[in-house]
């Protein structure tokens, strides 16, 4: 299982640090589609951190789709994210574009930078693997 | 019920108040952390919960009973793992488990043995020819032996090398993911406590003056940076942000931490000076940076 | 429960090695006949002797050592929180410990003396009453309750010293305040001769200590748990505490024993009268103050009493003298301890003056006086260590002081005569110049001697033959008179002249006992084969009456109430006889007379009786009717 890091100057709370980082370690491709990983009580203790914290970020991952339970199993990557309903994710995207673009216009960006950035990163993102449908 | 619930304490040594009125509580299944510099009343604090101390006010109730008048009744279901490790030194710790199976309900000295032996320590050594972090070790599978519903653990790390406390911290996960032990703590070993802890708290000059969610603390807390010689008209504008300290100035920067960070009104804040908002920058601090903020402030005003 | 069986078992099981060297150590007394010099001894004796003190300085050297450490090194070493931060209670960490330290001191006392017993079959009995070094102290039970007493002591001055806490110096004080009050309680008690008490007080002390310390230990550890400091505070607060309280106990219970009254006589031991007058001084045991037998002078008319620090009959010092007058009362005191010998001084009461109290004299005699008192109380002459002084009690002014001729005078009386006269009767063993063989001895002498205050020397009179080593001889109330029993006869002659006087001798019957009695008259005891018989002379030698009694019975002659009676008593059959008309009377089956023969109608001792019960009472000449002076029991 790649590693994790947890980074305690990071402004983020842990759980929260750790679901983005699955996110992120799926997104990429480093997880596979049904790989395992690792229990909470392995995870926490390898990260030496609470297991309710690793709990509860495997518990939002989960409700999003992004890992499965398989009872007397273990934990594993979900098959396939299964699509938010239509409202929930379109509202979650919108969310983080408002937060991008505002940020955006601070810093005196123009909308061509704003939207080249963020074609780059996702390509950096998704690079070996083009996953599923269009977000 | 709270597994622990600590109401106005005070402890008087002569004419010394080592506590004075100290009151916090704590949930069942919950990591508390408590920090404190020395000589700001912890061990009091520890004592009064394991029932050596008789408070001069106010009373420590440990899974809802008195702490000092049911101590033997009490201590029944809380590991206790103190400072200083405490054992005949004479009995090896096969002995000092065998003599402890006869106090509790439950024993697993087979587990107890097990963990040991992860940790490499010899079971068949006088306690007394053990190294210090041997002996801590020992000490917390003693604790962890009963299966306790609570953990007090008096500075577990303290003298430990990296690899002591990494066992000791991992053994602790491994009880909460287990059995859900609700683990109160002192110590000085912030970096280590950081992932561990739902809550801390802070004890200065015998008082709490802090007692809250990591994860909170940690959102209001920032330190917000700005080249130096602007320092001047940024200064009082950033003087309104109620910094907590200031926390350095080098390499043509200055820089404050904060404690109640709010974006909207550092932008605001940073508007109207040069560079504005972009030159200003925002980073998180690590729970041993903030202690350290805290504790100046405190130590400032004292 | 548990928590107890689970320290008890870890301190003996963590020592077990004691009891090893022990089992080894009880090889010793085997091995001791063989060295050589012991071969006189016995081998039995020689193996007792040694296993006996092998397991004595093993039961002190432990306890003494098991005591210091078992809970005081721990607090000390601040490893009692292990105790502590478990579910045991504290009762169980101080008694667990104390009871492991108990059982392996005893017990490898027992395991050095186990081998020794079974081979020599020491017989048991003999270890649980005495051993061979004297009685109690080695016996069984004693070293049982020693052993603890040792451990808890070492264990309470261990915590204590080790402490390193200012209440060190609270104990370095308290410590022989309390001892000295104790012990203080202790001499009060033995110098009034109460020895019963005195040995209770010292196991109640005993007892109070062991307790004491025992609760000082468990308020130590419950109290004080891991602060060494605080465990000292707790435990010398109980400790003095408790100890203050059994001090205070010891001198309550010692005040009240030394303050019986006459009401808490049960018996009379010794009992003296004054001629004149209602006073008497009595001494016996008091009721539930074990051998504490105190001496009072007792109003008889009135309960108004005085205690003197006189010691028990068996070593009077001569009692109480009363003057002929009934005025004064004088007596002896030891400076010390009742019943040691030593320096006594000389004291007096005006028993007329109302408010008066006992006075000191400076006059003072080592060793045991013979004493003799002026009619009117104003001097005393005593013969003591064959000195012979005459003082004035007012001013202790030295009237006269002379070495005597050798004699023996525990036997010598002395009666003073007239203003100025001074009679000495000295028994004598020394004739024509030289001392008597041990042959010769049966023939002793009386020598009549009168001292003259005016010039100060001492006049031989006359000597008389006495016939025993031992000679029986009385003097008459006034002194005039001196009756001196030769065989079966007795011979009077004039006290001051030594002019012989008449001889008395029966007949028919044998003259058992001859006494004058207090009008002057004699009395005769003259044995029958089948009776006694009572014959009273009057002071003339006429026989006024013949009174015959049982033979079985004892006749005892006590005092004249009323002139022309007689009380006489057989066991606690009391009877008064009248010399005019010759009727007798019983006055009572269940009272035994006080007085003697010499006792007339103007003292009280005539008219004094004991019950069985040992109650005093008073007992009306004229209507029989009683009342007690002195209760038996309070």
């Amino acid at each position: 299982m790649p590693i994790l890091r947890i980074d305690s100057s990071d402004a983020r709370p842990i759980w929260r640090q750790i679901e983005e980082g699955v996110r992120h370690l799926v997104a990429r491709g480093a997880l596979a589609t049904g790989a395992a990983v690792p229990s909470v009580r392995d995870l926490a203790r390898e990260l030496q951190i609470n297991p309710a914290t690793v709990s509860k970020a495997y518990q939002r991952l989960t409700d999003a789709g992004v890992l499965a339970v398989r009872r007397g199993e273990g934990t594993f990557v979900a098959d396939a994210p299964p699509p938010l309903a239509d409202d929930g994710r379109t509202l979650r995207l919108r969310e983080e574009a408002v937060r991008y673009a505002s940020l955006a216009v601070t810093l005196g960006a123009t909308r061509e930078e704003a939207v080249e950035t963020l074609e780059d990163t996702w390509l950096s993102l998704v690079e070996t693997q083009p996953v599923g449908e269009e977000a | 019920m709270s597994a622990i619930a600590v109401e106005g304490l005070t402890v008087r040594y002569g004419r010394r108040l080592a506590l004075d009125g100290v009151s916090f509580s704590v949930v069942p299944g919950a990591v508390y952390a408590l920090l404190g510099r020395n000589g700001a009343g912890k061990s009091s604090l520890v004592r009064c919960l394991v029932g050596e101390q008789r408070p001069a006010a106010g009373r420590a109730l440990l899974l809802g009973r008195d702490a000092w008048r049911e101590r033997a009744a009490v201590l029944a279901e809380v590991g206790v793992v103190p400072e200083e490790p405490q054992a005949p030194p004479a009995l090896t710790a096969r002995q000092l488990s065998r003599f402890c199976s006869r106090l509790y309900p439950a024993w697993d000295e087979a587990g107890l043995i097990a963990r040991l032996t992860r940790f490499g320590v010899p079971t068949d050594l006088a306690f007394g020819r053990l190294s210090r972090g041997q002996k801590t070790q020992v000490g917390l599978a003693l604790a962890l032996a009963p299966a306790p519903k609570l953990l007090l653990l008096d500075d577990p790390t303290l003298g430990l090398d990296p690899v002591a406390r990494k066992a000791v911290f991992e053994e602790l996960i491994g009880e909460l993911a287990d059995r859900g032990t609700t683990v109160f703590m002192t110590t000085h070993d912030l970096a280590g406590v950081e992932g561990i802890a739902d809550r801390v708290a802070i004890l200065a000059g015998g008082r709490l003056v802090l007692d809250e969610e990591v994860e909170t603390l940690k959102l209001r807390f920032r330190r917000i940076s700005y080249p130096q010689e602007a320092a001047e008209g940024r200064s009082e504008r950033l003087a309104a942000l109620a910094p907590v300290a200031a926390a350095s100035r080098g390499w043509g920067v200055e820089a404050v931490v904060v404690s109640d960070f709010d974006e909207e009104r550092l932008t605001a804040a940073a508007a109207g000076v040069p560079g504005g908002r972009a030159g200003v920058e925002v980073s998180a601090l690590t729970l041993e940076e903030i202690f350290i903020a805290l504790s100046g402030a405190e130590g400032g005003s004292r | 429960m548990r928590g107890f069986l689970a320290v008890f078992s870890r301190e003996l099981l963590e020592r077990r090695l004691l009891l090893a060297v022990a089992l080894l150590a009880s090889l010793i007394p085997f091995v001791a006949p063989l060295v050589p010099g012991t071969r006189h001894l016995g081998a039995s004796d020689v193996r007792h002797g040694v296993a006996l003190g092998l397991g004595v300085i093993a039961a002190a050297v432990l306890a003494v050592v098991l005591g210091a450490t078992v809970i005081a090194r721990d607090l000390s070493e601040r490893r009692l929180g292990f105790y502590f931060s478990r579910p045991l209670p504290a009762w169980s960490v101080w008694a667990g410990k104390l009871a492991a330290a108990t059982t392996l001191t005893l017990g490898a006392a027992a395991l050095i003396l186990l081998p020794t017993s079974l081979v020599d079959g020491i017989d048991l009995r003999a270890w649980w009453t005495s051993g061979y070094f004297g009685p109690d102290p080695l016996a069984i039970p004693f070293a049982a309750t020693l052993v603890p007493l040792l451990i808890l002591a070492s264990h309470a001055l261990s915590v204590m010293v080790r402490s390193r806490s200012p209440w060190l110096i609270a104990d370095l004080l308290a410590a022989p305040l309390i001892a000295v009050v104790i012990f203080g309680a202790l001499q009060r008690l033995l110098r009034e001769a109460a020895y019963a008490a005195a040995s209770s007080l010292v196991l109640f002390v005993a007892a109070a200590l062991l307790l004491a310390l025992l609760a000082a230990a468990a308020v130590q550890v419950q109290q004080g748990r891991t602060d060494p400091r605080r465990s000292h505070r707790f435990l010398s607060l109980t400790l003095w505490g408790s100890l203050l309280c059994a001090t205070l106990a010891a001198q309550g219970a010692a005040t009240w024993v030394l303050g019986a009254t006459p009401g808490d006589l049960k018996g009379v031991w010794s009992f003296a009268t004054s001629p004149a007058g209602p006073w008497i001084e009595v001494s016996g045991p008091a009721a539930h103050r074990g051998d504490y037998a105190p001496t009072f002078l007792l109003d008889s008319a009135s309960d108004r009493f005085f205690r003197l620090h006189t010691p028990p009959s068996d070593y009077r010092l001569g009692g109480t003298h009363f003057s002929a007058d009934g005025r004064w009362a004088v007596w002896l005191e030891p400076e010390g301890h009742v019943s040691r010998p030593g320096p006594a001084k000389l004291l007096r009461l005006d028993l007329r003056t109302p408010g008066a109290v006992p006075e000191r004299t400076t006059i003072s005699y080592e060793g045991q006086p013979g004493l003799a008192l002026s009619p009117d109380g104003s001097l005393v002459a005593a013969i003591v260590r064959g000195r012979l002084t005459v003082d004035r009690l007012e001013d202790g002014r030295t009237l006269a002081a002379v070495e005597l001729p050798r004699h023996r005078s525990r036997l010598g009386r002395l009666r003073f005569a007239g203003p100025g006269r001074l009679f000495a009767y000295l028994v004598l063993d020394v004739q024509d110049g030289k001392v008597q063989d041990q042959d010769d001895r049966w023939k002793s002498r009386i020598g009549i001697n009168e001292l003259d205050l005016g010039d100060g020397k001492l006049r031989s009179v006359r000597e008389i033959e006495g016939l025993s080593e031992d000679p029986i001889w009385g003097l008459s109330p006034d002194g005039g008179r001196l009756l001196l029993r030769q065989g079966k006869e007795r011979h009077l002659f004039d006290a001051r002249t030594g002019e012989p006087l008449a001889i008395l001798k029966v007949e028919d019957g044998d003259l058992q006992g001859c006494q004058f009695l207090a009008d002057g008259g004699i009395a005769l005891n003259v044995s029958y084969p089948q009776a006694i018989e009572l014959r009273v002379l009057s002071p003339e030698l006429t026989e006024r009456r013949r009174f015959r009694f049982g033979k079985s019975d004892r006749l005892r002659l006590a005092g004249q109430p009323a002139p022309g009676r007689l009380v006489v008593a057989t066991g606690f059959l009391v009877q008064e006889l009248n010399l005019d008309n010759g009727t007798v009377r019983v006055l009572s089956r269940d009272l035994m007379p006080l007085g003697t023969s010499l006792d007339g109608p103007a003292s009280a001792g005539s008219k004094l009786f004991q019950s069985r019960d040992g109650e005093v009472f008073w007992v009306d000449p004229a209507t029989g009717s009683r009342r007690p002076i002195a209760h038996g029991g309070s």
